[in-house]
């Protein structure tokens, strides 16, 4: 009866933790609660920054602005900031956008061990290409990671700089503005 | 007590868990946006004429070398000898290409000098036609208001004539033409 009763409690108890009811901790896990306070605020925030061009939308220091190259074409005149190189059948612009990993909220001894930054497309351009970095292949809705040797992480509070190329094939025609969504995503090692 | 020891631990490992199965991550997301408008090149590519300079560029030269009204031409210019004056004509070659834009055909509007020199007229051959450069003033060669239709995209064969009045003085020459190209 006495093993039934303990094993009630204890069930009782994982319970209450698993629902997070932690005001009803007695003494010997008010200490454990201390842990439910360091993981609320065990976080790193990534945000972006001026590069080359100056970032519009949300702009510089949020998580969501837009990087817009201006008007584009093989010749004419480009935005300043915004560089090109030309092939025989394409040709490329490319533009700097600044990426940093705040490790403010990050609770452990962990920020020596930096962060691996993925990045991957909401969808893929039909009539252009997206590259980061000078990665080889072309971005996609798959991820790519950007660290650039594996095992390497970035280092927080530093702004990376991450360089955006877009390849447009001299026949592709656009009907409207080109339009491009890539999403970051910061992972604490 | 050892019941009691069992239960901490068991809420221990339950509250410390989370922290190892949860990777710390945050996410941004960066909109990449432009406006990618039409663009077209002109440039200038020898015919049987090799192009003195410039040749692949759209600044370049067409040079007859010596030329007379009865002399014989240089290989690959045409020396037509006429009543009161006479044509050196040589072919090169116009080429214009497109990028990113649905246009398949441009005109050529051509600009001739401020002056000639004395004695010396420029004009344009295309096909059967010819087409007069005036001075200061442009002329569509093809598309426009030219009785020739615009062209295609690509290498167009044009033929430099200049015509040399027989009381020109026998010197060198050179004047300009101005080559505009419009997409269609």
């Amino acid at each position: 009866m006495k093993k039934r009763s303990q094993l009630a409690i204890c069930i009782l108890v994982v319970a209450a933790f698993l629902l997070g009811i932690r005001a009803h901790a007695q003494s010997a896990i008010g200490t454990i609660n201390a842990n439910f306070i360091n993981l609320g605020t065990n976080t790193i925030a990534l945000y972006f920054t001026d590069g080359s061009v100056m970032l519009t939308g949300s702009g510089s220091g949020s998580n969501k602005p837009t990087l817009n190259f201006g008007t584009i074409s093989r010749l004419g005149t480009l935005s300043t900031g915004v560089t090109r190189a030309t092939t025989a059948g394409n040709y490329t612009v490319s533009a700097t956008v600044n990426v940093t990993v705040d490790s403010t909220g990050l609770a452990g001894n962990r920020v020596p061990n930096g962060y691996t930054l993925s990045v991957n497309l909401q969808a893929n351009p039909a009539n252009y290409s997206v590259y980061i970095n000078n990665v080889g292949t072309a971005l996609s809705t798959a991820t790519t990671v950007l660290n650039p040797a594996p095992q390497a992480a970035f280092p927080y509070n530093t702004a990376q700089t991450q360089t955006i190329k877009l390849t447009i094939p001299n026949a592709s025609t656009f009907g409207s503005q080109l339009n491009t969504v890539m999403n970051f995503t910061a992972t604490a090692r | 007590m050892k019941t009691k020891s069992l239960l901490i631990l068991i809420a221990l490992v339950v509250m410390i868990s989370p922290i190892f199965a949860t990777a710390q991550t945050s996410s941004g997301t960066l909109t990449i946006g432009g406006t990618v408008t039409g663009s077209i090149s002109l440039i200038f590519n020898s015919g049987p004429l090799a192009l003195t300079a410039g040749a692949g560029t759209n600044t370049a030269t067409l040079n007859y070398g010596s030329i007379s009204k009865y002399g014989a031409p240089p290989a690959n210019v045409t020396v037509t000898p006429g009543v009161g004056n006479w044509t050196a004509a040589a072919d090169f070659v116009v080429n214009v290409t497109a990028y990113n834009t649905t246009s398949t055909t441009y005109k050529l509007n051509v600009t001739g000098p401020a002056t000639y020199p004395a004695g010396i007229t420029g004009a344009l051959k295309t096909g059967a036609t010819t087409i007069a450069i005036p001075v200061a003033a442009g002329v569509d060669v093809w598309g426009g208001t030219s009785s020739v239709a615009a062209k295609s995209y690509g290498n167009q064969t044009v033929t430099a004539v200049t015509t040399i009045t027989d009381a020109a003085s026998a010197a060198a020459f050179n004047y300009n033409l101005s080559f505009l190209a419009t997409a269609l």
